[in-house]
């Protein structure tokens, strides 16, 4: 049975003004290079044979594997890589949109991405029912904790070859469905938020003065960003999706980015359940999408923010191995030869 | 997040830079036809025009203050305007004219104004140091203006980017590098000039941060530069904005432009970074179509005189050649 | 021109430019100093030895080895007002740096029309005859010379060294100021008598472009620069023994070249000898004898004659490099046969 993986990288993520407004990080070449040589070796051993990728004009990829079977001193196997048909590379979130669909048209088990909120949302607009294995490599990463790749590269390729077994360590997320006058617009994976003003100008968010309400779809006050600010309000929420109102009331110390942490009045929070649909429009006003301000709405215009329970599925790497390792799949018989991922059913004896 | 009037004041900027490259173009190949002879005409010699790169200018210079020291390139005219220059004395300079901001001994490579603290250098990267050194001394002179040094993405592989880099930071001066990236130096794209991606990137080498707009977007580059250039005034040292940006003419004029297709061209033309905002302003109620036209036609009617000052003005006395090698 | 006191106070070189810096900071908060090794460590040629002691690492600033960025720097400096020093620590090294000298430092003023000033002191080290081989002992002068916009000065003695350093920093132009590590008087070169002597404390400038007759003479002008001043005086005082009067005549810089000086000298004596430590074609000897004949050729008695620096890279080897070099032997035996004596 040949195992074969999808893998989306984002060039571009983690290189936007947010490294001048925050403290974020730039994720350059080289770490991004790694990142993916790193995930490329997790997955090998794991077993997977093959991974289709997205082709972008820096060739992160390319130049991954380029490093690992050059003259590396951990020698180690990589799986096959080939480019998804495409075109011409991608240069924009469209590019990773693109790409999705073809994943989910070729039936991959699933899609490991090297980005940040935005490219994971740009993945899921191209296929809604995605399995997610996400890295995070950009400037706010809500959506993907922060686990070794090699790790993450292992747990995908194991899921991929046993998504029975493994089955249990992913769940599925709900998204925020997003309708302008009647017709559906876009996905939001983490957040929706409305701005004042009418440019999404550098895209980012960081003027916390501009924010007009929010809706989130995870609480969470270890990530920075929209989810931050809720989990700042509501913490043991888990993944229960707020609707946040800014104005007097409640001040909220929270990180909006890396670094950044801010004072927000918040007026009002509610819970959101699934179905809910939160209506905003009137004057003219941004709206952002999972931290980047995207679509202007005009006086007289209206957006629809639906909470959908079911939408895509993210593997909980550190779960999945931590299972695996507990059930013995990484221990073998001393002179066994090289591990590649051992089925259970292909193991001569079971732990010791 | 800038205001009505800012968008407008953007708007305008980039106006004034268009239509006063679209007619010096004009003026640069009269008596220079039907054979192109470099030398013939009332502007002799190279000229490069910076159509499509406006965003960049206006974005960055709406922050400035005449005193702030703005250094730029071979392509300078957007950025001159932007910052403030005298329109009349820039014309006068290009048409090598006595009146000109150099009585005619710089020519348009070569722009000094005293009055907006503005300088260009026609050697690929050699602007950096000198703004280095303008926010060198701002430090030693207990001034809060800032120095921003304009170049492309073709210099960024110069010593001189790498040094400037390194010294400012090392340094900790208040200057902003801002790098244009029209992907071509010359003929030359910059996926085969330059080893990674991205320049931004490149200041994390240097230990500042660094930071990427893209789409020519007037607005991403007023919000990025504002952040850059407040940083900096506010004593939070150096930082590098790269800019997409499209460069819809060739490098000089009279460029056969070879190396690149015609669709590729009409591709630029097509998302004229002017256009896009015009209907955005228009969209969103800022701007109207017909006050835009009409700052189109203020902006030629300002061109106009500016360029009928330098024809009318008088070419400098032969001798004055000898003069001003000293002070 | 300040009044000059009698003091028996004797420096070296390297320490009558250091003065002359630290007299000038004193009085002008714009002048700073930059360059490689120029703070603790004094510069490697002394020429700032004991400043960063008394004025601190903001106005003494070492420099990472990065001189296209700080010699540009010092002109983006000067722009706005100040008036930086900087150190090119060998000549040698203008290769990496040479836009920002001569593309910008030497032409902003002029392309500006004369509205902004560029007032840089750029220190340099010239000379070798001590084995540094080809990258570390050149002169170069006449390269610099060459192209407008810059003033060359190049000293040869403590006390022509302090005025014409604190003229380089009051001059609003560039000034490239072009020391020889053979007259610096530093304890670790071959001891030198003629780099040190009296130098009077107080400020006091020299004009820049003028030169110096070092050793008046009947019989033969040399005119030549630097290190080569010692030696030519050297050679003057063997001549003598044998009744040749030579004139000295030391230009103390190539811009401005005082021509004056050159013609007026060699229409006394009718004769010339240039003595060149840079390389001898297309530079300064070639220029000295030109500016002659243009000048004085009605007064000349001989062809005039040039000793200068052969056209080759310099050679490491002790024999190979005192072949190359003009010293008291050979520059005697020139101005005999000039005389015919």
């Amino acid at each position: 049975m040949r195992v074969t993986v999808g893998l989306v990288v984002n060039p571009a993520a983690a290189r936007d003004v947010r490294r001048l407004t925050s403290l974020a990080r730039t994720v350059d070449l080289h770490e991004r290079v790694n990142i993916v040589a790193r995930v490329l070796r997790g997955l090998a051993a794991a077993g997977v044979d093959e991974v289709r990728f997205m082709p972008e004009p820096c060739q992160v990829v390319e130049r991954a594997w380029t490093s690992l079977t050059g003259n590396v001193p951990s020698a180690g196997r990589t799986p096959s890589l080939r480019p998804i048909p495409s075109p011409g590379p991608a240069v924009d979130s469209q590019g990773t949109v693109t790409a999705a669909a073809w994943l989910a048209e070729a039936g991959m088990p699933c899609v490991v991405t090297v980005g940040g909120d935005g490219t994971n949302r740009a993945v899921a607009l191209g296929w809604p029912d995605v399995v997610f294995a996400p890295l995070p490599a950009g400037t706010n990463n809500a959506f993907a904790p922060p686990v070794d790749p090699t790790v993450v590269g292992l747990a995908a390729g194991l899921f991929a070859r046993d998504d029975a077994r493994h089955g249990a360590h992913a769940q599925v997320v709900p998204y925020l469905a997003v309708d302008v006058d009647g017709i559906p617009h876009t996905r939001a994976l983490v957040d929706v938020a409305v701005v004042d003003g009418a440019w999404a100008g550098a895209h980012a968010l960081w003027e916390p003065g501009l924010l007009v309400e929010a809706v989130v779809t995870r609480t969470d006050p270890t990530v920075t960003g929209l989810a931050g600010v809720a989990g700042m309000l509501d913490p043991g929420g888990g993944c229960r999706a707020i609707r946040l109102r800014f104005g007097p009331g409640t001040d909220v110390l929270a990180p909006l980015g890396p670094g950044h942490l801010a004072v927000l009045p918040v007026s009002r929070w509610e819970a959101i359940a699934a179905g809910e649909e939160v209506v905003v429009g009137g004057g003219r006003m941004t709206l952002a999408f999972d931290g980047e301000r995207e679509t202007v709405l005009q006086p007289g215009q209206r957006a629809s923010i639906r909470l959908v329970d079911e939408g895509p599925t993210v593997i909980d790497a550190a779960a999945l191995v931590r299972q695996a390792a507990s059930d013995g799949l990484f221990r073998q018989q001393p002179g066994h030869g090289p591990w590649h991922g051992r089925r259970p059913s292909d193991d001569d004896e079971s732990e010791a | 997040m800038p205001t009505d009037d800012v968008l407008r004041e953007l708007h305008r900027q980039m106006v004034r830079a268009r239509v006063f490259e679209e007619t010096i173009q004009k003026a640069y190949f009269e008596g220079k036809t039907p054979a192109f002879d470099i030398a013939a005409g009332p502007i002799p010699g190279e000229m490069h025009l910076a159509a499509g790169q406006e965003p960049v200018a206006a974005g960055v210079c709406a922050h400035l203050r005449p005193s702030d020291a703005v250094t730029a390139t071979h392509r300078p005219h957007h950025v001159a305007l932007a910052h403030g220059m005298d329109m009349r004395r820039l014309a006068a300079e290009i048409f090598g004219k006595e009146t000109g901001l150099g009585r005619g001994k710089g020519g348009h490579m070569h722009l000094f104004d005293p009055e907006t603290n503005f300088g260009c250098s026609g050697i690929i990267a050699e602007g950096m140091p000198t703004a280095v050194g303008a926010a060198l001394a701002f430090t030693k002179q207990g001034r809060d203006d800032v120095a921003v040094s304009f170049f492309g993405e073709g210099a960024a592989n110069q010593g001189a980017f790498h040094e400037s880099l390194n010294l400012a930071a090392l340094w900790h001066l208040p200057v902003v590098f801002v790098c244009e990236d029209n992907t071509w130096a010359i003929s030359v794209p910059k996926d085969k000039a330059t080893a990674i991606p991205n320049n931004a990137d490149r200041s994390a080498a240097y230990g500042i941060p660094g930071a990427l707009v893209t789409d020519n977007d007037v607005v991403g580059v007023y919000e990025a530069a504002g952040e850059a250039i407040g940083r900096a005034r506010q004593g939070g040292g150096p930082s590098l904005i790269e800019v997409e940006t499209d460069r819809l003419l060739g490098h000089f004029e009279g460029d056969p432009q070879v190396y690149r297709s015609a669709e590729v061209i009409e591709g630029l033309q097509a998302r004229d970074a002017i256009r896009r905002f015009e209907k955005r302003l228009a969209d969103n109620e800022v701007l109207t179509g017909e006050a835009a036209a009409e700052v189109r036609t203020a902006a030629q009617a300002e061109v106009d005189e500016a360029i009928e000052f330098a024809r009318s003005s008088p070419y400098p006395d032969a001798a004055d050649a000898l003069d001003h090698v000293f002070a | 021109m300040a009044q000059i006191t009698e003091t028996k106070r004797l420096l070296t070189t390297a320490k009558a430019i250091s003065e002359a810096i630290a007299q000038e900071m004193e009085h002008d908060p714009n002048v700073f100093v930059m360059g490689e090794d120029i703070g603790a460590y004094g510069g490697i040629f002394g020429a700032t030895e004991g400043l960063l002691d008394r004025f601190g690492p903001e106005r003494i600033m070492d420099t990472p080895i990065s001189e296209t960025a700080f010699i540009g720097a010092a002109v983006g400096a000067a722009l706005q007002g100040m008036r930086p020093i900087a150190e090119l620590m060998f000549v040698d090294f203008f290769g990496v740096c040479m836009d920002q000298i001569y593309n910008h430092m030497a032409k902003i003023h002029y392309e500006s029309g004369g509205n902004l000033a560029v007032p840089v002191v750029l220190t340099t080290a010239i000379g070798g005859g001590y084995g540094d081989g080809a990258q570390h002992s050149q002169t170069l002068y006449g390269t610099f010379a060459h192209l407008p916009g810059m003033k060359v000065v190049v000293p040869s003695t403590p006390y022509d060294a302090k005025g014409l350093m604190t003229s380089a920093i009051r001059d609003d132009n560039p000034v490239l100021y072009m020391f020889h590590k053979g007259i610096m008087g530093l304890g670790w070169m071959t001891p030198n008598p003629r780099a040190t002597d009296h130098v009077p404390e107080e400020p006091y400038t020299i004009p820049i472009g003028k030169a110096d007759i070092k050793r008046p003479g009947t019989d033969v002008t040399i005119v030549t620069l630097s290190l080569m001043v010692h030696r030519a005086l050297d050679a003057a005082d063997a001549l003598a023994r044998d009744g040749i009067e030579a004139e000295v005549l030391d230009l103390r810089g190539l811009v401005p070249l005082d021509r004056e000086a050159i013609v007026e000298s060699v229409r006394r004596t009718g004769r010339l000898l240039v003595v060149d430590e840079d390389y001898r074609s297309f530079g300064m000897s070639g220029e000295v004898i030109t500016t002659a004949i243009e000048g004085a050729f009605d007064y000349l008695d001989a062809p005039p004659a040039r000793l200068a620096y052969p056209d080759v890279p310099i050679p490491y080897s002790r024999p190979l490099e005192q072949f190359c070099l003009p010293n008291p032997d050979t520059i005697a035996t020139a101005a005999r046969q000039i005389v015919g004596r």
